[in-house]
């Protein structure tokens, strides 16, 4: 968590963590601390920052009690480093008597705030924010989430008590197998007996469940054959025990029992922990300033109306649909659009929830409410393409069930045809159960969770995140990659790329520098990039203006010189750099492919047909199209987001790799959906898997990891499926009987598991 | 041979003990945060400085 400089290792003066410099503190609350008197002064302006959050609709959103006389609060801490950040935090009640307790999850950089009614969330918020860290608010987590934290510990629960019976048991059986006269014999078999009701009663309910709505359903799966072998097994095992016969196999199937258990959980968890990193990060509420006849006061964007007249700053999106009010503004749409350069609006045009400010802060009237706003409409429709994508069943699935039915129907036959080979009923079903416990799809169960498990850690550990484990087997059926431009293929960020002179002299770089000192457009970040090593020496320039999106020029020793745009149809974005009217230089400024995309695309170009779909202009797309030497056809410009997903829709077996709000549709839509480092969160949300790294290259360790997990998948059933032909055999010959077959079962599964296992620690 | 029943009924039991001791601590929600109870006890109560040599 520490995100400190390691270099120097001087330990932090409170806390011992290692710092960047000498007589330093780690962090703030190190400092704080050290300092016995200390208390906290939440500023007004702090205090008026976090004001709309007293309001009671906020105040009701936020609360997560429902008891009227507390109120708890939930929030997400940014600048978590050390034990004294835990220390401070939960140190709130003394700061502030409003509050009754402060909890804190390191891990998961979250507090909990419990304080008496009258408090006022705002404050806390505020008071947080003054011992030095950023507070965001979360929402009460949804329901969906916390019953699964539920079923986690019930399976946890059930998972002990199937661990502890299990183990009981065979430590009984170590008894029996050393040769216990025939009372004890009995009276070991009995105690086993007792020790195995709770787990068929209690440990095994969630695969009656599951074998119990697969039924329901007219499917079967995995759990039932399992619940026929352990309620199978238990049944034979009592009968005979009443009988004084032998074959009494408690053990092996109460170990068999828990080690499924166990390989349930580890799936579970491994789900949980790696399966998206980001869907407990909620939504962050934007604040805007809202205009209103009594002044400026700070509102959240949920409680926006439409005809609310609001102020927005730089770097900040704006929220929901609105109509421009201040004269221009710069506004950056890429997001949105795919558009590479920056856009300039003018009062009264109407500009999208998404744009993001580049410059100067602007008024704007809200048209609708945040849920109106084209975004959201559009994350709507996603939401449904999302859920049929979650239909399809996986190949372990579809496996396990057909070697299900060939061997429940085995298994019935030999009972129901027995007579025939002269065998009697009871012979009959005991060979017919041997076939049940040896042919129960184990290495089925174990395998595909196992190998999974073991794919997506080596995604996580090459920074990719990847949502569901099934992806594994929809990158199989993909022959088609479409990527989009801006922000995947290349960098989303202006780079001067030619120049007009060559040379250019020393002085109009300074000149152009200090024209572009205060602005925020990426032309002038992108100047201020191309000659980083400029030293700084700033010109005195007089009578500065800028009229935003389109020029800026001064006057320097009595001279105008003046920066502005050229030729809006070019292929590169035209910048001019002008004395009075003469044009002195020329510059052209381009998005560039990110360093390794051809060699990317070169490696996947053998194996896949590549698409390119942007909203961005067709010459721009064409030009990126001639540096990637892709034929013409396959680069689209101009498309909308609706358009990509229609593309994708129509065109199975296709993956989508996008990074913008406009891609979210297509990446839902897509067989498999990638969303880059740097997406939106709309994107990142909709997409199956995403790259913390940045740039193209973990797509070839996606597809490798891919093709890795498939081998082992296929191993995994190969394996499978022999032994069950070899044993299954067996044991309708006769040669197996249940005790065996109750042995052999878990000793296959422990192959499977110390097979696997290398890759899973 | 009638202490062999009462220790496997004693050894019974205190597995019994265990497993509720892990059912009370699940449900106590122990098992939800496993890193910050780490950091939680170091912390210094009188707020004294720490000397690191």
């Amino acid at each position: 968590m520490p995100v400190l400089n390691h270099a120097v290792k001087m330990p932090c003066q409170h806390c011992g963590t290692p710092t960047g410099e000498p007589d330093q503190y780690c962090c703030g609350a190190c400092r704080v601390l050290a300092d016995l008197h200390w208390q906290p002064h939440p500023d007004d302006q702090r205090l008026l920052h976090w004001q709309a959050y007293d309001s009671p609709d906020l105040r009701a959103e936020y609360n997560l009690s429902s008891s009227p006389d507390l109120l708890r609060l939930h929030f997400f801490v940014e600048g978590l480093e050390c034990s004294s950040c835990v220390h401070l935090l939960e140190k709130l009640p003394e700061y502030d008597p409003l509050i009754r307790s402060a909890r804190v999850n390191f891990g998961d950089s979250e507090l909990f705030v419990e304080a008496v009614a009258d408090a006022q969330p705002g404050r806390i918020a505020a008071l947080v924010e003054s011992l030095g860290y950023h507070p965001r608010f979360l929402r009460p987590r949804e329901s969906a989430e916390i019953l699964q934290d539920e079923q986690d510990r019930d399976f946890l629960r059930r998972l002990a008590v199937a661990g502890a019976c299990a183990g009981n048991i065979m430590l009984l059986s170590v008894g029996v197998y050393g040769g216990a006269p025939a009372p004890w014999a009995q009276f070991l078999h009995a105690l086993s007996i007792l020790l195995f009701l709770p787990i068929l009663f209690y440990s095994a309910v969630p695969f009656y469940r599951g074998a119990w709505s697969a039924l329901k359903a007219r499917r079967i799966n995995v759990d039932l054959p399992l619940v026929i072998a352990f309620c199978g097994g238990f049944i034979a095992s009592v009968v005979n025990l009443y009988h004084a016969n032998d074959g009494i196999y408690l053990d092996s199937t109460a170990g068999f029992l828990f080690l499924i258990l166990v390989s349930r959980w580890f799936l579970r968890r491994s789900h949980r922990r790696w399966l998206s990193p980001g869907s407990r990060r909620p939504w962050s509420t934007e604040m805007v300033r809202c205009l209103g006849p009594e002044g400026a006061h700070p509102r959240s964007s949920r409680q926006l109306n439409p005809g609310d007249l609001y102020e927005l700053d730089p770097e900040q999106s704006l929220p929901v649909d609105s109509r421009l009010e201040s004269p221009t503004a710069l506004l950056d749409v890429s997001m949105m659009t795919g558009e590479a350069f920056p856009r300039v609006f003018q009062q009264g045009q109407k500009i999208f929830a998404g744009f993001r400010v580049l410059e100067r802060k602007f008024r704007a009237r809200a048209l609708c409410r945040i849920e109106d706003s084209e975004i959201s409409r559009l994350m709507t429709r996603i939401e449904r393409d999302s859920f049929f994508k979650s239909q399809k069943a996986d190949l372990f699935d579809r496996s396990a069930r057909l070697l299900l039915l060939a061997v429940l129907g085995l298994g019935l036959l030999l009972i129901i045809f027995a007579p025939i080979f002269g065998l009697d009923l009871h012979a009959s079903f005991q060979r017919a159960l041997s076939l049940w416990i040896v042919a129960c799809p184990c290495a089925l169960a174990f395998g595909g969770p196992l190998a999974y498990g073991a794919g997506l850690r080596e995604a996580t550990e090459k920074g990719i995140f990847i949502k569901s484990a099934d992806v594994f087997d929809r990158l199989e059926g993909i022959r088609r990659i479409v990527f989009d431009k801006t922000g995947t293929l290349t960098e989303g960020k202006l780079r001067l790329v030619a120049q007009e002179p060559a040379d250019i002299p020393e002085q109009w770089k300074q000149l152009i520098l200090s024209l572009e000192s205060q602005s925020q457009h990426p032309v002038a970040h992108a100047f201020r990039e191309a000659w980083r090593d400029q030293a700084e020496n700033p010109l005195p320039l007089s009578d500065v203006h800028e009229i935003i999106g389109s020029r800026v020029f001064g006057v320097y020793e009595g001279q105008v010189f003046g920066v502005k745009s050229g030729d809006p149809e070019a292929a590169h974005l035209e910048v001019l750099f002008c004395q009075d009217q003469k044009i002195l230089a020329r510059f052209h400024f381009s998005d560039i492919l990110r360093a390794d995309t051809p060699a990317v695309l070169q490696a996947l170009e053998q194996h896949f047909q590549l698409q390119l779909l942007s909203g961005d202009s067709q010459a721009r797309v064409d030009s990126i199209a001639t540096q990637l030497k892709l034929p013409p056809h396959q680069c689209l410009g101009r498309q909308s987001p609706s358009e990509k997903a229609d593309f994708l829709r129509q065109s199975p077996g296709s993956m989508m790799i996008g990074d913008g709000a406009n891609d979210a549709p297509a990446l839902a839509a897509a067989d498999v959906g990638i969303a880059v480092s740097g997406a939106l969160e709309e994107s990142f949300r909709r997409a199956d898997v995403y790259f913390s790294r940045k740039g193209l290259a973990p797509l070839l360790d996606l597809l490798a990891i891919g093709q890795k997990t498939r081998r082992r998948v296929w191993r995994s059933l190969a394996f499978a499926l022999c032994y069950n032909v070899v044993a299954g055999a067996a044991a309708v010959l006769g040669w197996v009987n249940p005790l065996v077959a109750a042995l052999l079962m878990p000793i296959s599964s422990l192959l499977i598991i110390v097979a696997n296992s290398r890759r899973i620690q | 041979m009638i202490i062999l029943p009462l220790m496997i009924f004693m050894a019974l039991l205190l597995g019994a003990g265990f497993v509720a001791a892990f059912l009370i601590s699940v449900s106590a929600d122990q098992f939800e945060d496993l890193e910050t109870p780490a950091h939680r006890i170091l912390q210094n109560e009188q707020g004294e400085r720490k000397t690191y040599d």
